[in-house]
């Protein structure tokens, strides 16, 4: 199983803390770290990690900028790989690695707790960075790993907040609702909490533990915590989401001064942008939500979701209209946008961009077949699910055992679209 | 530096790019909010049920069932959480969501069992849930998914979401909502019926008592109907005025995924009441040599042929002919070659399927099922008009 999960990158980045002064990078520093165990500080370097980096899925890219800046090489691999045979426990830091998208979904997914011990923790860690998929792998496993029914105070509950997305987890969100089942509890907890020298993750899972507790106020104050404490982003985006409770964004400023100052004034602008758009549905709404999507773009880069959902409120605009040429081009702008989402790491934008051709070989009346499959082939390159549609295309059997079922039924959708598109060719 | 200068280079030209192509005021204002603002998702959950409603216009999500029981697909629970906009971002930040109605229509394994699945998933969804309906009788509820749904579902949820369940109202009107203007805006869902088998013989029935949800969209009907059986809709339909009101119905999601009506309520007399335009079947394969439900069965098929309501592929966007397969179930395989002949003014045998019982036909009518074209996506705009349409594995 190790052989089948090949770790493709290592990174750590180590800079000193307190003083606020970033040491260079070095390998004899992170091994330092690592070595020392000093918990509380490598959470404080995950997050600067994280607002340098973006924490981002789009691994390749970050993997191509990590390479540059540190001169990760082949011994610093090796040698990190080393450090996996003395079986550490879940949880232990060990460093960031990051698995390609295939591997990831296909293998680990369905096998977590079949990996060698060394590899379950690197999903964990991965899962931390933010990586979704790792995310969905740790809730999942979580399930039927943590014995819950052995817990009975909040101390032994208490560990378990310092698992990523646990406080994600319903069976553990039940549990804690059980043991804080009063208010009186609920505030002695979070008073104890506080004066405890808890990492960025802990104070994020309490605040959702608290939101379940229905003690939005509580909450609130921890995501303000994990903010203050550790420049979160995670604390200041859910923090800034309290205070702006209404949709009519009375106090947009706030939220905006909260954000920027983690370095993410693009990503409030497109909540903002959201707020409008989901807010009383007017079409002054609209037009105020459109350009705060415009304003937002430049953050697409670091946030492909921005260029994603941009595309979406474009086609939803798009089938609003009823000349064509504007809607032709709504349309137009959608495709360019979920372009660059997918360039982002977006897997599902290709989709959506094979769909919207579809859309406009109507309209347009064009053969546009070449490019969907260009499209297909992209994003089999990202979802092993729709490799299907190369392998039916190259003739080659698909296995029927129940592995390979998604595979097969995947299929579908692209030889659907390139159907209809020659069928509209020919029509029109 | 360089790359710095390069970054803000790329940064100005994409800035520049879309302030060109940006959309003005005057699009906004000509374009009179009606968009592709409903769409209603029939999920490919094996043979199962679960359809999700969205209004894009608030983003507001309704779901009517969620439960699968075999032929699950694979990876069921992380697609239903990306139709309901929690996969979407790659981040760990949180993402937009909008809020969260949850409809059970009764109480039977595989129409419920998948919402545990989904809060260990990402409990944090269900912290957007609005409000709740349970169909059928509360003590129906007594398996180990239906305590599952009771025990560890519902007190997640926040103590003030109102949790509705109904006895059976003779003469129950059509405008009792469950979802109004605040939610479903120039739109309204009800709940048509629930517990039909109140006071009759039926009374534990949990096919019978399954809850019929109606969404209306400009005098549209999308008709929900659970495991309704022939019982629960004879007792509705008995009332002349709701007759009226759910004639020509837009779209009909079956009954009991395509149950004949020895079982379900798609029979001929309810189906040439309503006249569905549009149809849209969940089911899986189920069945082997012994047993089986063999959904969906042929009588339904039957039935629409003879009335004849269903419309030809078409929307206000596209209009051309979607040739698609249907599976079709047979329960007993001497009824082969008998069903071919019955089917074959409106649905062309086309092949056997991997399955024994099953047979492919093609066809360009609206009528699908989940088992042969995945998940089935209607997009409808505010006057009721179906304006999209996608099929998906």
């Amino acid at each position: 199983m190790c052989k089948a999960l090949p770790l493709f990158f290592f990174f750590l980045y180590f800079s000193t803390f307190g003083a606020g002064v970033e040491e260079p990078l070095t390998y004899t520093r992170i091994e330092a770290a690592i070595r020392d165990k000093n918990v509380s500080s490598l959470f404080v370097i995950k997050d600067q990690l994280k607002q340098k980096f973006g924490g981002k899925t789009a691994l390749s890219k970050l993997e191509r900028r990590l390479t540059a800046e540190i001169g990760m090489s082949t011994e610093v691999i090796e040698g990190i790989k080393k450090k996996f045979e003395h079986q550490p426990k879940i949880g232990e830091f060990l460093g960031w690695f990051f698995f390609p998208r295939n591997e990831f979904e296909n293998t680990v997914k369905t096998n977590f707790n079949q990996l060698p011990f060394a590899e379950r923790v690197l999903v964990l860690i991965s899962a931390d960075l933010g990586f979704k998929p790792a995310r969905n792998v740790i809730i999942l496993a979580n399930n039927e790993k943590i014995n819950l029914d052995e817990r009975h105070t909040i101390e032994d509950l208490q560990p378990l907040l310092s698992i990523p997305f646990m406080a994600e987890n319903g069976v553990v969100v039940r549990k804690f609702k059980e043991i804080l089942n009063d208010a009186a509890t609920q505030d002695d907890f979070f008073q104890r909490f506080c004066s405890l020298d808890a990492g960025s993750i802990a104070f994020i899972n309490a605040a959702y533990i608290y939101q379940f507790l229905n003690r939005p106020d509580i909450a609130e104050n921890l995501f303000e915590e994990a903010f203050n404490r550790y420049k979160s982003r995670r604390g200041a985006v859910e923090h800034g989401f309290s205070i702006l409770k209404e949709r009519d964004l009375p106090r947009k400023d706030e939220f905006m001064d909260r954000l920027r100052a983690v370095g993410m004034e693009s990503y409030a602008l497109w909540k903002i942008a959201q707020y409008h758009r989901y807010g009383t549905f007017t079409s002054r709404n609209l037009l105020k939500a459109n350009r705060d999507y415009l304003s937002a773009l430049p953050g697409g880069r670091e946030f492909p979701e921005i260029f994603y959902d941009a595309g979406d409120f474009a086609e939803y605009f798009a089938s609003s209209q009823t000349d064509m040429p504007k809607r032709i081009r709504a349309l137009e702008q959608a495709l360019e946008h979920y372009r660059l989402a997918a360039e982002g790491g977006i897997g599902e934008a290709y989709k959506r961009q094979a769909e919207i051709l579809n859309k406009l070989s109507v309209l347009r009346s064009i053969d546009l077949t070449d490019k969907i499959f260009t499209l297909a082939n992209h994003a089999a390159s990202n979802y092993f699910v729709d490799a299907a549609s190369i392998l039916r295309e190259r003739h080659i059997e698909i296995p029927t055992t129940p592995a390979w079922k998604t595979l097969e039924q995947s299929i579908s959708i692209y030889m659907n679209l390139l159907k209809s598109v020659k069928k509209c060719s020919l029509e029109f | 530096m360089f790359f710095r200068i390069l970054r803000v280079s790329v940064f100005l030209c994409h800035a520049f790019l879309y302030a060109v192509t940006d959309f003005d005021d005057a699009d906004f204002d000509q374009c009179g909010i009606e968009g592709a603002d409903f769409h209603v998702v029939v999920k490919n959950v094996g043979q199962g049920s679960c359809t999700i409603l969205k209004n894009r216009k608030n983003s507001h999500y309704l779901i009517v069932d969620a439960g699968t029981s075999s032929d699950t697909p694979v990876d069921i629970v992380n697609r239903m959480a990306s139709e309901l906009g929690i996969s979407e971002s790659h981040t760990d930040l949180p993402s937009y969501a909008g809020k969260i109605s949850i409809i059970t229509s009764h109480s039977d394994r595989d129409h419920i069992n998948l919402f545990p699945k989904l809060i260990n998933l990402n409990a944090v969804l269900f912290n957007r849930t609005v409000k709740v309906f349970l169909g059928d009788l509360p003590e129906n509820y007594n398996s180990k998914d239906g305590k599952d749904l009771l025990e560890k579902v519902l007190p997640l949820l926040d103590p003030s979401v109102p949790l509705f369940t109904t006895t059976y109202v003779e003469d129950q009107l059509l405008d009792e909502y469950f979802l109004g203007e605040e939610h479903f805006p120039q739109t309204h869902v009800s709940i048509l019926c629930s517990n039909a088998g109140h006071d009759t013989s039926y009374h534990h029935n949990e096919n019978t008592n399954s809850a019929v949800v109606r969404l209306c969209i400009n005098g549209q009907n999308i008709l929900i109907m659970g495991d309704a059986s022939a019982f629960t809709t004879r007792r509705y339909m008995i009332n002349p005025s709701h007759r009226e009101e759910l004639r020509d119905t837009q779209l009909l999601i079956e009954s009991h995924h395509g149950a004949s009506d020895k079982d379900g309520a798609n029979d001929g007399l309810w189906l040439s009441q309503i006249r569905p335009k549009h149809v849209a079947i969940s089911a899986g394969y189920f069945g082997g040599e012994d047993s089986g439900y063999f959904h969906p069965n042929t009588e339904p098929f039957m039935d629409l042929v003879m009335i004849d309501s269903l419309q030809q592929h078409s929307t206000d966007s596209f209009d051309y002919s979607d040739e698609h397969e249907i599976a079709i179930g047979i329960r007993n395989l001497s009824d082969i070659e008998h069903t071919k002949r019955q089917l074959a003014s409106f649905f062309t045998y086309f092949r056997n399927a991997s399955k024994p019982h099953w047979l492919i036909f093609q066809t360009n009518l609206s009528i699908y099922n989940t088992a042969t074209s995945g998940d089935i996506r209607y997009i409808f705009r505010s006057d009721g008009s179906l304006t999209d349409f996608s099929r998906e594995y």
